[in-house]
């Protein structure tokens, strides 16, 4: 995975944290990503930008407990936990993600050599 | 070129030549009455005006009168500058701090390291044994440690900046609707 010190030292094309991938996403791959809820049920909840991921009617889920239990909040455990749960398998992806990206490039890098034994 | 030659003699008629065409400044006398620190220091209570300093000396024996009331020779006595800084008759001592002071000298108040009727600084609360330890030489000057500690913050910054990221590298954030992601499930 993303070393810092291997980064440092490597020659190899590691990729920029927080890049989009440049490979076809969905190359060896079948299971596609669904939000649980609906934009405009985002807008109209009036959740910020930055939480519209994934994630999003979890923590909808927590605000509405959050309503709902106040100022009794901590009963809302389950609600935050499934949360939190949501965003770190959403960070594992995305790792996930970085590692491809950076073996594809590896990819690249070796059938080009070969490519260029094979012409010499 | 004519305006700025002006200007230069403007400023020469008013400080090398001191001659001011508006008197906008006022003496200490003008602006204060002479009966004003009488006037504040009638509004104490009396129990409270026999612990006040005396009002500023103005004649050779009130002068006297004040310095023998401090326990010190009309000499070194020295009241505070009664324009800057009024505080009636009360001696402007030198501030030598608790640490400052003789440790072995038979001091009639050990803890404060005085001896019994001494006048005291006005500002002797801050001089005591657990607060500033004032005219005493330091291993490392007040200045230089505090460049050392200001030098060593900025070196912590500069390292803090040339640092790797040593977190764990992710791609960009996966919102719905902006690219294809998936769940890593095999065809």
């Amino acid at each position: 995975m993303g070393n810092s010190f291997q980064i440092m030292f490597s020659s190899d094309p590691f990729p920029k944290m927080d890049t989009d991938p440049t490979f076809d996403p969905m190359f060896g791959f079948k299971g596609e990503l669904t939000p649980g809820i609906s934009e405009e049920d985002l807008i109209a909840a009036k959740v910020p930008t930055d939480l519209r991921d994934y994630c999003a009617h979890k923590y909808l889920d927590y605000q509405r407990c959050y309503m709902k239990e106040f100022p009794f909040v901590t009963r809302c455990y389950n609600e935050v936990h499934h949360y939190i749960q949501c965003e770190y398998e959403d960070d594992i992806l995305r790792a996930k993600e970085y590692e491809r990206e950076r073996r594809l490039r590896l990819r690249e890098l070796r059938k080009q050599k070969a490519l260029e034994a094979a012409a010499a | 070129m004519a305006a700025i030659r002006n200007c230069r003699n403007l400023s020469k008629i008013l400080s090398v030549k001191n001659k001011s065409f508006i008197n906008f400044t006022r003496t200490y006398e003008e602006l204060v009455p002479e009966n004003t620190h009488e006037f504040f220091r009638n509004d104490f209570l009396p129990s409270q005006i026999k612990y006040l300093p005396n009002l500023y000396p103005k004649t050779k024996e009130e002068w006297n009168a004040a310095a023998a009331r401090y326990g010190l020779h009309p000499d070194e006595y020295k009241p505070f500058d009664p324009v800057r800084n009024y505080n009636g008759d009360y001696p402007d001592l030198p501030l030598i701090s608790y640490e400052a002071k003789d440790p072995y000298y038979p001091w009639d108040h050990p803890a404060t390291r005085t001896n019994h009727g001494e006048a005291l600084p006005m500002d002797f609360h801050e001089l005591l044994g657990d607060r500033q330890e004032y005219g005493i030489r330091q291993p490392i000057e007040h200045g230089k440690a505090t460049l050392i500690g200001w030098s060593v913050f900025g070196v912590f910054l500069i390292l803090c900046y040339l640092m790797p990221d040593t977190n764990q590298f992710l791609m960009a954030k996966q919102y719905p609707g902006q690219g294809v992601h998936y769940t890593f499930e095999l065809k």
